[in-house]
């Protein structure tokens, strides 16, 4: 319980940081939604990687590291940290730049003043904070699952989750984007140094990462490459087409509106250049270890019997002290324990009936002593239901009870970054909606503030709500990757046509819209309508032109093309295509509103109003 | 012998003027350096191998894409270095400066 108790403590800790930020604020409404724009730039570089760091890119990514092995660090880690600094670069300066000189505080703001727009930024909007929904829903679910795994079970999910959502809410509710961006600040340093420290007990607790590897490479020599441990050393399970999809995945971090918008926060234009620079090597200190130690840690098998544990599969079935499950079926893991040869799985299923095994992390450990090579293929299998719990369960065999807290800690540092996206959706309701429809004006900025604080607290209760159902659904990588990631990936075309091509109009971006809103309704109706039940790693086609397979469906999600690319490919494409082709066919805006956007060298000021 | 001081007008913030873009010839470049990184993040062909292995237990697919991590963090630097947008921020702080808020 102690690692519990250390968690417990950090999450005290950044509630007080976050009221104490509460205490430094104007009470103006710049200064709730983007601390008056007056972050330093460590601060600024920190706060920026922990938005953008989640409970995705740690538990997420050595999950997935432990299905596919090492090629993850290439499918996420190395393109964002070409493509994310390159957007800051670009697209971020003049964000900063814009929302300077025009006052603006989000991307429709922006929209709507340079295209001349209206009601087509509700629009926007309505697309953005619809993807963002669930990005915020993945906070909550890492924070129960975090909660839950460093307790043992003890904190159940639900409870973790509930904690977590309460204290994000709090902080944000208070602090604002002053106090978020404190607390992310002191979360990024949390998670590199302890995380760092985490990586290297563990790789001692595993005997060095030397003999696992060689030991998992011998293993490719034998009939199946594919399905041995080797193959996670390589990219064999990752399809090419899916590798070269994930490019387009990173243009999403630009577009998603708590990272454009802490791009308005920066004092000086001068926060960005350290940030650029550093943000690759963030990347490397966070990802590079996640990903080698959800990896190796195929080999652990207390590490395989504390995942399967933590299951929901098995978790239903401690709960009900084994026997048949609502549907009158045995789990096959009783079955085998029935079965062994090794009295110490007949001993521990008679310990289950009776009751004596009340909590997972329990189970996990009776698990872990067992030898019988049925019951460790079995344990395998559900460990992979329960992938995102790897790290998890790392650090509560490897490490001592306090620095288990600790990294856990750490790991609730990275979960915590839906207090950003709560943020940016309160601001965009705020900015986008309260204030477009003439209510701040009415009612004051005290007002416009307080509304905003109300949608946080409905939008945490509702994301809260949400997570209690889907959990068993589907894996927080999965549910990211497809909606918020894909979706917003192919917003990126509007944002660059809004700051770099004079000839584009609002209906052009409409259209792109319109047909990115298509595409996941599309998307979710077929996750919902089909289903693949062939052997694992195989796929059916859905749609087919001629010979060609237009989309098909695999185990967990929709795919474009034998290629097996993800879903932003065509949505990306599409984007592009209406952006361009709808502008060129409709009226610009007026030449008065271009030269506000495009000035040309030496009178950059000259139609300047703020406001 | 000490001097009286003598009083002075205050003097407006001289107007700095707005630094120049980037060449096209640098950016260019930079382009390029850009997208030749991309390019080499499909290393298809250690697809299969985990080999050369890096100090014994990195395989060739990591330590690949970690290299190429560095580099893009060597590759922003130059960037910031040589083709810094400063004519924006300059934009922004003289808007600033004329309309400041209430």
């Amino acid at each position: 319980l102690l690692p519990a108790l250390v968690v417990f403590a950090y999450l005290a800790l950044v509630l007080y940081v976050g009221i104490f930020a509460f205490r430094r604020s104007t009470g103006r409404a710049e200064d709730f939604f983007v601390a008056n724009r007056s972050l330093g730039t460590a601060v600024f570089l920190l706060s920026l990687f922990a938005t953008n760091m989640t409970s995705f890119s740690i538990l997420g990514s050595s999950g997935l590291s432990f299905r596919l092995g090492i090629g993850v660090f290439g499918l996420m880690a190395s393109t964002s940290a070409l493509i994310l600094p390159a957007a800051l670069f670009i697209i971020g300066t003049r964000l900063w730049a814009i929302g300077k000189k025009y006052g603006h505080m989000t991307q429709v703001q922006i929209f709507r003043d340079r295209w001349e727009m209206g009601h087509i930024g509700t629009v926007i909007f309505a697309l953005q904070a619809l993807m963002l929904i669930p990005y915020v829903i993945i906070g909550v679910m890492g924070g129960g699952e975090t909660l839950e795994g460093v307790s043992g079970g003890r904190v159940p999910y639900w409870l973790g989750g509930a904690v977590v959502a309460l204290v994000v809410m709090s902080y944000v509710f208070f602090g604002g984007m002053r106090g978020t961006a404190w607390v992310n600040a002191l979360q990024s340093c949390m998670f590199l140094v302890v995380g760092t420290i985490a990586f290297v007990i563990i790789a001692r607790g595993i005997g060095g990462f030397g003999p696992t590897v060689r030991a998992m490479e011998a293993t490719l020599a034998g009939p199946r490459p594919v399905q041995s441990d080797g193959a996670l050393l390589t990219r064999m399970r990752i399809p090419p087409g899916l590798y070269a999809s994930y490019l387009l995945i990173p243009l999403s971090s630009i577009m998603f509106p708590h990272i454009a918008i802490f791009c308005l926060t920066a004092r000086r234009m001068g926060s960005f250049r350290k940030t650029v620079i550093f943000y690759p090597l963030c990347i490397l200190i966070l990802w590079a270890p996640a990903v080698l130690l959800g990896t190796v840690a195929t080999r652990q098998p207390a590490v395989v019997a504390k995942m399967a544990a933590t299951s929901d599969t098995v978790q239903q079935w401690l709960d009900r002290k084994a026997g048949p499950g609502p549907k009158g079926d045995f789990l096959r893991l009783e079955t085998l324990l029935a079965d062994s040869a090794d009295p110490a799985a007949r001993a521990l299923l008679a310990d289950v009936r009776a009751g004596a095994v009340a909590y997972a992390h329990d189970l996990g450990e009776r698990m872990a002593t067992l030898d019988d090579p049925p019951l460790r293929a079995e344990m395998r299998q559900l460990a992979l239901t329960n992938q995102d719990s790897v790290m998890l369960a790392l650090l509560d065999h490897f490490s001592p009870p306090l620095l288990a807290g600790l990294l856990g800690a750490a790991i609730m540092a990275c979960v915590m970054a839906s207090d950003s996206q709560i943020l940016a959706l309160s601001t965009m309701w705020s900015q986008d909606v309260f204030t477009y429809y003439g209510h701040t004006e009415r009612l004051g900025e005290r007002a416009q503030i307080w509304s905003a604080r109300a949608f946080v607290v409905v939008l945490t209760i509702v994301a809260y709500l949400v997570a209690l159902a889907v959990h068993q659904y589907a894996t927080i990588f999965e549910i990211a990757v497809q909606y918020a990631f894909a979706g917003y990936a192919s917003l990126f075309p509007v944002m660059a046509a809004c700051l770099f091509w004079r000839r584009s109009t609002k209906w052009g971006a409409l259209a792109a819209t319109l047909w990115i809103i298509t595409c996941l309704a599309g998307n979710t109706w077929a996750q919902l309508a089909t289903t693949y039940a062939g052997p694992p790693g195989g796929a059916t086609p859905l749609l087919k032109l001629g010979d060609l397979t237009l989309f098909q469906r695999e185990g967990t999600r929709i795919t474009f093309t034998e290629w097996r690319m993800l879903l932003v490919v065509p949505m990306f494409a599409g984007s592009v295509l209406l952006m361009w082709a709808v502008s060129l066919a409709t009226r610009p805006p007026a030449a008065a509103t271009i030269a506000r956007y495009f000035p040309s060298r030496g009178d950059g000021q000259a139609t300047v109003t703020r406001g | 012998v000490p001097t009286t001081p003598t009083p002075t007008t205050p003097t407006p913030d001289p107007v700095r003027p707005t630094r120049r873009r980037p060449g096209r010839s640098i950016v260019a470049l930079l382009t390029l350096a850009f997208a030749l990184l991309l390019a080499l993040r499909h290393d298809y062909w250690n697809w299969d191998t985990p080999r050369p292995l890096l100090f014994g237990f990195l395989p060739v697919g990591l330590w690949w894409q970690v290299l190429l991590t560095l580099l893009a963090s060597a590759l922003m630097a130059i960037m910031v270095r040589v083709a810094w947008p400063a004519h924006l921020e300059d934009q922004a702080l003289e808007a600033e400066r004329r309309h400041p808020d209430p």
